[in-house]
């Protein structure tokens, strides 16, 4: 048997997000009522947000590469789920998109705000991964009245010394 | 197929460095021509002394600065892949000089610092790979 530390340094970027979602505020008043974590697509869909607006940050996938002197440079994917309930029908979504495009900047400013000390722009000659890499947001703001939702894809760099310091 | 990939334990002389993304090097040797006259005309007889030049390319560019201006017997390790073993390659008689940098806007880092090794007679390689 080896004896093995776990840096388990994925949860700790996850955790950061999360109370950097919680924490945000905008003229002292918090940005997001409600911010949980879930590993399945399924159920942030079927989340009745019932404080809202709402954040849900959805794990997707950590990848690893070999890097130099035996370190492993890492990526850590996730899915920002945002939602929000706008009181504004009709066939004009102007109200409702200004409404989900301005919690979907305000996740992002949250987070490069407070960004996860655990995160760093990571690579070598064959690999790169930036700090904090924000993907194309889908937003919906008419399927599911009278809630406007974003999913904000983003992934985060991270270092780890050695292949035992998962 | 074997072969080896990840340089690593890269040292000149007592100056050892980490972060090597690659190493690259090759050996020339003078050709010897033999005699001529009107009917016999630049005939390789023997190569002659040996002479090599290579670099080795940094992530760190302060790693590639303390490689700089070194001078002494040039060493590093591969991994063996595909089957193959782990090589040490030895440079003897070798001299580094300054290092080139490039550093991007979104991107690693990239510090080349060159080599170059002379043997000390016509028949004896300063290149060992074991």
């Amino acid at each position: 048997m080896a004896a093995i530390t776990v840096a388990n340094k994925d949860w700790a970027i996850i955790n950061a997000v999360k109370t950097a979602l919680a924490g945000a505020t905008i003229e002292g008043s918090p940005v997001f009522r409600a911010v949980s974590v879930t590993t399945s697509a399924d159920q942030a869909r079927q989340c009745q947000f019932t404080g809202h607006p709402a954040a849900v940050i959805r794990y997707v996938t950590t990848v690893d590469d070999e890097g130099v002197d035996g370190e492993r440079n890492c990526r850590l994917l996730l899915r920002i789920l945002i939602a929000t309930m706008v009181d504004a029908a009709g066939v004009d979504e102007s109200l409702r998109l200004q409404e989900i495009l301005r919690l979907k900047n305000a996740a992002i400013n949250a987070v490069e705000a407070s960004p996860p000390g655990d995160s760093d722009s990571v690579g070598d000659n064959d690999f790169h991964a930036p700090r904090i890499h924000w993907g194309e947001a889908e937003v919906d703001a008419s399927g599911k009245l009278p809630w406007a939702v974003a999913v904000l894809p983003v992934e985060f760099g991270y270092r780890l010394p050695a292949a035992t310091g998962h | 197929m074997p072969s080896v990939k990840d340089p690593h334990s890269v040292q000149i002389g007592s100056c050892a460095v980490t972060d090597v993304l690659s190493i690259d090097w090759g050996e020339d040797r003078t050709p010897i021509h033999a005699r001529a006259d009107d009917d016999l005309y630049d005939t390789i007889a023997e190569f002659g002394a040996a002479t090599v030049i290579g670099s080795v390319t940094f992530r760190d560019p302060v790693q590639a600065q303390s490689l700089a201006n070194k001078s002494g017997t040039f060493s590093c390790s591969f991994k063996g892949m595909g089957g193959g073993q782990d090589r040490t390659l030895t440079i003897a008689n070798c001299s580094t000089g300054g290092p080139r940098h490039v550093v991007g806007r979104d991107a690693v880092a990239n510090a080349v610092v060159p080599f170059t090794a002379r043997s000390g007679d016509g028949t004896t390689s300063p290149v060992s790979l074991a």
